[in-house]
């Protein structure tokens, strides 16, 4: 007892309270914006949670938590943030951050590779943050929260509620820092996530922009390669899972009708002809009718089977449409090289030595199959 | 005939054997000497030694009768004043020897003392015969009323206890909505009818023990004979036969020197003052202490699970009762980890917490002048304050320290901005937390337990209160109350009992006994 007391005082007192931060004295950041600023220098934004409160001691009126944009420059991420912290009365911490957006300006040119380093370097950077590209010249706008959707709470909470929202109406193909990381490092597959750029000036305020993320930047070896349009995005997502309770619209007989995408799943299978790579995408969709604008009555098997047909042909036109455009980019954003990596590994040891630029050997052969499950209450 | 006169040591009356003593404390008489010390068949010697040794007492009373007619023969009635009924010696002594003997035709004081001797005379229900001073003064202080004869060497212990004591009342530590609303008092023989008559079993076993040394407190160990095991029984006994005390004033006094690890904050013996909760526990082979002068009953072994149930757990509908204990647990939890739980995040671990929570957290926070942990650790000692406050104030100025507290720490503080508004509320809901644990034994250790996890939490964070939270709950598993693991039946594990601890099952479920242990395991 003797021994013990003495132990465990100096375990406690002198290890204790190392890592204590007091939590009013960290500057909670909840949006990371990196970009160029020439010469190999990089621009840091970053907007952290306002600790402003009015004389009473609670809360400003509404709850809602404004944001403080701070800025700096330095040769590295790390630099620039600690410039921010020296002129900032706080220290920052990222364990909040929604969102991450970097320039297309930055990744074109400079690469990727870089910045991932210190995203993954730093250990309070969550994996499921939101990393997405902003369009080219957008990048200033989309940090600044006064300008953009003129709104006070700060673009990496408005660009998590959007991304949220997507997965009930439209389409984007947002990667989370993890999986950006996942396809970054994985053998035979390029990283993709969605671009944020602002939508369009809305004609009565010419100040103020709403922001949208949409389309798809596609990587090729750590650069930027290029864009997926919305049609190819949803290729992309038919391929890679994403598209549940997206919406989905398809003409048939000339007009509109739209479905919500109940039940979504893909199967590829890797098939090798000598040196010619053949994927066959297999994919499955069920969708319930949300609007129809014909005149079918859908308790009519031939009119089903139509709308099927036409689903189909949307999703072969679709899924082509973002392989023909991964071609160009020459950029494997559907990761099939990973299947065959996992089927033929001798092949794909050829190929790696080889440096082949197996993107432009490669086809696909889709199957699909369409269902549809509730048609509404309405003939 | 006979004539009553109240001895006082500073007013003897003539003839009586009351030594006017100077004032000087007489050497004590031990217990030894006294059982040694025989009634003489002397009355005149008898008296003068009982008045040696209790004569100076204020309520001491010695009444003088004459038996008989012809040949009467002195006798003494002797009991304290304010112990006794009157009209209970009026009825069982004075009457019959006085009066109804010359019905009777017993003329010749030799007669009646014959008479007395067979047992035909007194019809008091308890009535005993003893022969030594021990006893015949244990008696008299207990309450009960001595007749010393002339030329007996025996003298005779009539019940007349009749002192004053408080009525039975409504049970006001552990009040229920549904259930008998009758508490113990403190006169022992009113518990044990407040047992009895619950349970109508020749099994049913009062044991009385005298412990205390200069008290000689009664002390009763119940159990159901058949219910309860042997062993239970035997060593409960055993150890109360060890108690090596002066006084017992309180069951808490037993509780301590009885437990099994008397210097653990957890109470291994549950106590309660509830005659219905003592009942289903004897019903269950557990054993159960009164004390006498002493509203609390103890009753083991006391295990965790026991001590966080409440008797009204069985009169509710067992869907109900199941709820309620979850939410006991969730508060016993609550009220032990909250603050620490609170300065742990607020320091150490603001990635934990949803960024919305962490950006009022921050808001809060900002003009509070004190660290996390000294904030938190004021308001929880203002909050003990104001409890204890309250407890130990009379009833009419109770209100006042409400309005005071309510004031200071609900609005004051924080208009203040000394504490947080958040800090209030974790306060608030620890002190709710811990008035939702039904046994005030188990709340205390919760109470105490909070201050060392919050300097634990305030040193290292969350892992601080990991470590504190594993060494109490290697503490709590290697406690034992009396043969049964403190833990039981969650350690060791016994899916058999699991139907009445944390979940109540219905009574159909409940009622069979296993292991002879007891209707409700």
């Amino acid at each position: 007892m003797k021994k013990i007391i003495p132990l465990v005082l100096s375990l406690l007192l002198l290890s204790g309270c190392w890592d204590l931060r007091e939590s009013e004295k960290l500057g909670i950041v909840t949006f990371l914006g990196i970009d160029s600023a020439g010469n190999g220098a990089l621009r840091v934004v970053i907007q952290e949670l306002s600790s402003e409160k009015n004389s009473l001691g609670t809360q400003a009126a509404g709850g809602a938590s404004t944001v403080e944009v701070h800025e700096a420059m330095g040769r590295t991420v790390t630099e620039a943030v600690s410039q921010i912290n020296n002129h900032s009365p706080h220290v920052t911490d990222f364990s909040h951050t929604y969102a991450i957006v970097l320039s297309e300006e930055l990744v074109s040119a400079e690469g990727i590779s870089p910045l991932l380093d210190f995203l993954e370097r730093t250990p309070s950077i969550r994996h499921n943050v939101w990393l997405l590209i902003s369009r080219k010249g957008q990048f200033s706008e989309v940090c600044d929260p006064e300008a953009a959707y003129n709104s006070s709470v700060g673009t990496g909470k408005v660009i998590m509620e959007i991304i949220h929202n997507n997965q009930f109406d439209s389409v984007c193909a947002a990667s989370t820092l993890g999986d950006f990381l996942n396809m970054y490092w994985e053998k035979g597959a390029q990283p993709y996530t969605a671009g944020v750029g602002l939508a369009e000036n809305k004609p009565d305020k010419p100040d103020s922009f709403d922001i949208a993320v949409e389309d798809t930047a596609v990587f090729r070896d750590g650069k930027l390669a290029g864009w997926l349009g919305e049609e190819e995005t949803m290729g992309l997502l038919w391929v890679k899972g994403g598209l549940k309770d997206g919406i989905f619209s398809v003409e048939v007989g000339g007009k509109e009708l739209s479905l919500d995408i109940v039940k979504e799943s893909s199967k590829i299978k890797p098939e090798r002809d000598g040196n010619a790579m053949r994927a066959a995408i297999a994919i499955r969709a069920k969708v319930n009718l949300m609007e129809s604008q014909t005149e079918l009555d859908f308790t009519d098997a031939e009119a089903l089977a139509s709308l099927k047909e036409a689903m189909r042909e949307k999703i072969a036109k679709q899924v082509n449409s973002a392989f023909e455009r991964s071609k160009v980019l020459d950029s494997d954003v559907f990761g099939l090289g990973n299947y065959f990596y996992g089927k033929y590994p001798a092949f794909w040891r050829d190929i790696e030595d080889k440096g082949t630029d197996y993107c432009q050997l490669m086809d696909i052969s889709l199957n699909i199959v369409t269902s549809q499950g509730n048609i509404g209450l309405m003939k | 005939m006979f004539d009553r006169k109240r001895k006082h040591p500073f007013a003897p009356a003539p003839g009586k054997p009351v030594e006017p003593e100077s004032g000087a404390v007489t050497g004590a008489y031990s217990d030894e000497e006294l059982t040694n010390t025989p009634v003489l068949d002397f009355l005149a010697l008898n008296m003068e030694k009982i008045g040696k040794i209790l004569g100076r007492n204020a309520d001491y009373v010695a009444r003088e009768l004459s038996l008989g007619r012809s040949g009467s023969i002195a006798a003494e009635l002797i009991y304290f004043n304010n112990l006794v009924d009157m009209e209970l010696i009026e009825k069982y002594l004075v009457r019959p020897l006085a009066l109804d003997v010359y019905s009777a035709g017993l003329e010749s004081g030799g007669e009646i003392v014959a008479s007395l001797r067979t047992g035909r005379l007194l019809t008091a229900g308890k009535l005993k015969t003893v022969k030594n001073y021990r006893d015949l003064l244990a008696g008299i202080l207990r309450g009960e009323c001595a007749l010393l004869i002339d030329g007996l060497d025996e003298a005779y212990l009539v019940n007349t206890l009749g002192f004053e004591h408080r009525d039975i009342e409504q049970p006001e530590v552990e009040p229920v909505v549904r259930g008998p609303r009758e508490a113990f008092v403190e006169v022992l023989g009113v518990n044990i009818a407040l047992i009895r008559r619950r349970i109508h079993s020749p099994n049913l076993v009062f044991e009385q023990l005298e412990l205390g040394t200069v008290s000689d407190t009664a002390v009763c160990l119940v159990y159901i004979r058949g219910i309860c095991s042997d062993a239970l029984a035997d060593e409960v006994r055993a150890r109360l036969l060890k108690i090596r005390i002066d006084g017992i004033l309180e069951s808490s006094y037993i509780e301590e020197l009885i437990q099994d690890n008397p210097h653990s904050v957890f109470p291994q013996i549950r106590s309660t003052e509830r005659p219905d909760s003592v009942a289903a526990s004897l019903l269950e082979g557990r054993v159960a202490v009164l004390v006498d002068n002493t509203p609390i009953a103890l009753v083991m072994p006391g295990e965790f699970f026991s001590l966080m149930q409440s008797s009204e757990d069985y009169y509710d509908r067992y869907w109900f009762s199941s709820l309620i204990r979850l939410l006991r647990y969730f508060a016993f939890t609550l009220a032990l980890l909250l603050p620490s739980l609170y300065i742990s995040i607020v320091n150490f671990h603001q990635e934990m917490v949803p960024s919305s929570l962490m950006a009022s957290i921050i808001a809060a926070r900002s003009s509070v002048p004190f660290p996390a942990f000294l904030e938190a650790l004021a308001m929880e000692i203002t909050f003990e304050l104001l409890r204890e406050a309250g407890v130990r104030l009379p009833k009419p100025v109770g209100q006042a320290v409400s309005i005071v507290g309510a004031l200071v720490i609900g609005q004051a503080a924080v208009q203040a901005s000394i504490v947080s508004p958040l800090m209030v509320i974790v306060v608030a809901l620890t002190g709710i937390s811990s008035f939702c644990i039904p046994q005030y034994g188990m709340a205390l250790p919760v109470r105490v337990l909070r201050f060392a996890l919050m300097v634990l939490a305030a040193m290292l964070g969350m892992i601080g209160v990991m470590i504190g939270v594993l060494f109490l709950m290697l503490h709590l598993f290697s406690l034992e109350s009396f043969g049964r693991p403190y833990m039981a039946p969650l350690a060791p594990f016994r899916a058999g009992e699991w139907k009445d601890t944390v979940l109540r099952a219905s009574w159909k479920t409940l009622q069979r006994r296993h292991n002879g242990r007891g209707g409700r395991a």
